[in-house]
């Protein structure tokens, strides 16, 4: 005979084995759901970063459908993830010139930069000679008597 | 005084330095040499330190956690929480072999972070059990895989259980 202390102890143990098992079967199934759809947006966004486009705004509104799917709305979790996917589609029509005019804009500045020294060497002489002259324009020289 | 030729030699190549070494760091922007997730477990204010030293069976605790990405792309990623012991925490390659309990998820940029409340679930406790763990784990979304990928970070707190 098992005594009462026993019986409840394998009732605690059965009801924790319960609840692990609900919570192993739970879990994976509703983030599958929604991992579908993140997934590969989460998967775009990053080629679209790595493309040097400003993905924040669409990464903020990823987050908040992915709060509002974990809170139980899922109706306007979709409609985010919706807007977000009109949103990356139109980001991939521009990535192209995103690019080209960031690399543009990196190799010229990185082109005046590498330049300066040069610049530096030729002009600065000149400048500096020119801005001598300038501030003592109104100087009368005066060759000094010979003892 | 005319231009030293020294001190020109000298501005000269104070130039030289500035303009390569400006060079460089433009070149190097956005480029991350050391990529890193970081997790983080705050108490209910959010603050570090006065953690709960007790919990009860079939109870909740609210605590803090915080979730940092530093991977120079965005992350989808998840934090999974489970009840073990510290004989089943989990390494810097293998998660724990506890089920999971709760997950919270959400999408960080490059240099983002995120600090949240959550209220950790006790599920029933053994009643020769007098001391539980517990443990949360920092997961991502390999966007290659297609999967969900342990990244080796976690925290974890060892809690007395009331009775």
């Amino acid at each position: 005979m098992l005594s009462s202390s026993c019986v409840a102890m394998l009732a605690r143990l059965l009801l924790l084995a319960l609840s692990f098992s609900i919570a192993l079967q739970a879990l994976p199934a509703l983030s599958d759901e929604l991992d579908e759809r993140i997934g590969p947006l989460v998967e775009r966004v990053t080629r679209l970063s790595e493309r040097h486009v400003d993905v924040s705004r669409v990464v903020g509104e990823l987050d908040r459908a992915v709060k509002l799917w974990d809170s139980g709305d899922r109706g306007e979790a979709l409609r985010v993830v919706e807007s977000v996917e009109v949103e990356v589609s139109r980001l991939e029509g521009e990535a192209g010139f995103i690019e080209l005019s960031y690399r543009v804009k990196l190799y010229a500045t990185v082109a005046a930069l590498l330049a300066t020294p040069i610049l530096f060497y030729t002009l600065l002489p000149r400048l500096y000679l020119a801005l001598w002259f300038r501030l003592r324009r109104g100087w009368v020289v005066r060759v000094a008597s010979r003892r | 005084m005319l231009l030293d030729d020294e001190v020109f030699a000298v501005l000269t190549a104070i130039v030289v330095v500035a303009s390569v070494f400006s060079a460089a760091m433009l070149i190097r922007e956005g480029y991350v040499a050391e990529p890193f997730t970081a997790i983080g477990l705050l108490n209910e204010n959010c603050r570090i330190g006065e953690y709960p030293g007790y919990v009860r069976s079939n109870s909740t605790v609210t605590l803090c956690l915080y979730v940092y990405n530093h991977e120079g792309k965005p992350l989808y990623w998840k934090v999974v929480y489970r009840l073990g012991s510290n004989k089943t925490l989990p390494t810097n390659t293998t998660p724990s072999p506890e089920p999971a309990i709760q997950e919270w998820r959400g999408v960080l940029g490059h240099r983002q972070n995120s600090t949240f409340k959550v209220a950790v679930r006790i599920p029933e406790i053994p009643l020769n059990t007098t001391r539980v763990t517990l443990i949360f784990e920092l997961w991502v979304y390999d966007v290659n895989l297609h999967t969900w990928v342990y990244t080796g970070r976690w925290v974890h707190l060892h809690v007395n259980v009331a009775r």
